[in-house]
């Protein structure tokens, strides 16, 4: 019973008003009470400002590291890519590593600002300026799958006609060129559209604009399924026709 | 008679220098032989043998070779779209959360 009536008066005091306060008006609050203390006390202005510069700089620099392991990481993965061509691999790599060099740069300029304003302004674009989770990396992954997939379908319509040549059965070699021509279009727009994309747009946009692109890529696995299929017919009917071929006519 | 026996007693020993002297460099120059040799066949390239490099042009499909390479492309598409799912996967690993100004 003490300890309640004890607690009681505790919260009324101001050293325990964030107690019990909603979390997000916790830091206003807690800002109000930090200038009210810095009014009161001139002196320690200047403290008080270069902790929290430091703060800054510490907690920047972590972000900044974070980004540049997963881009590492990425990178990695596209050097043990074996479906992509080197041509692909360097234009990734040379994306990437330019990404990578931007945020070193940014990590110096922030450890060098002098003032907590600056620092904060230049901590908040690790964020605005290069969006690594909400669009570059997300880009970056989805482009390799359109690349390899676009690679893929066009070796496909390479043995198209060649597949017609063999008089496989027309209907289901026609199916075929029609999803082939479908996921190449869609393929084709999607590369387009992931190369459009700037890191710098704003999150909801960019993110309607991968979901587009997760929408195609859905569609055209539906066309190599079809595909798939399709092959299995050509196989089974060319494999009558060899059957007929070779099985010699017994005649009575 | 003393002059003549100093004289020969010189002659002989400088025979047997002489000969002592001929037959290690024989000895040596015969090492030396044999160590060129083994040296010799350590570094001498042996011709390698002719290996045929891939044609480059791509075998055109027959009815012979059909079958084998409809079963081949199909497990390739498979292949697409397994490696498709998992690429896919990876994307949605990727938490786009992790882009805020929070803690600043």
């Amino acid at each position: 019973m003490l300890f309640f009536i004890l607690l009681g008066i505790a919260m009324q005091q101001p050293a325990f008003a964030f107690v019990g306060v909603n979390a997000a008006t916790r830091p206003t609050l807690m800002q109000e009470r930090i200038d009210a203390r810095l009014t009161m006390h001139p002196t320690l202005v200047p403290t008080i400002n270069h902790i929290r510069l430091t703060q800054i700089q510490a907690h920047a620099a972590a972000m900044i590291d974070e980004r540049i392991t997963s881009l590492s990481t990425l990178l990695s993965s596209i050097n043990n890519d074996a479906r992509l061509s080197s041509d692909e691999k360097t234009s990734f790599t040379n994306d990437i590593q330019t990404t990578i060099v931007n945020l070193q740069v940014l990590k110096t300029k922030i450890q060098n600002d002098t003032d907590a304003p600056t620092a904060l302004s230049d901590g908040q674009s690790i964020v605005t300026s290069f969006h690594v989770y909400a669009i570059f990396e997300p880009k970056e992954r989805l482009l390799i799958i359109v690349d390899n997939l676009l690679g893929f379908v066009n070796r496909m319509s390479v043995l198209l006609p060649q597949l017609q040549s063999l008089n496989g059965p027309s209907s289901t070699t026609a199916d075929l060129n029609t999803k082939i021509t479908d996921a190449i279009t869609k393929l084709q727009n999607d590369q387009t559209t992931l190369h459009d994309i700037s890191v710098t747009e704003t999150i909801p946009a960019a993110q309607i604009t991968l979901s587009s692109v997760n929408q195609d890529l859905t569609a055209v696995r539906q066309d190599i399924l079809a595909m798939q299929i399709d092959l299995r017919t050509i196989n089974a009917s060319l494999n009558i026709k060899i059957k007929n071929v070779i099985t010699p006519t017994i005649t009575p | 008679m003393q002059k003549y026996k100093l004289l020969l007693i010189s002659i002989i020993i400088v025979i047997v220098a002489a000969g002592a002297l001929f037959f290690l460099y024989k000895l040596v120059h015969k090492r030396l032989t044999i160590q060129q040799a083994r040296t010799n066949q350590q570094t001498t390239m042996m011709p390698h043998t002719n290996i045929p490099t891939p044609s480059p042009v791509i075998t055109p499909l027959t009815q012979q070779n059909a079958q084998p390479t409809l079963q081949a492309t199909e497990q390739s598409l498979q292949q697409a779209i397994n490696q498709e799912n998992s690429d896919l996967q990876q994307v949605g690993q990727i938490n786009a959360n992790n882009d805020n100004v929070t803690g600043l």
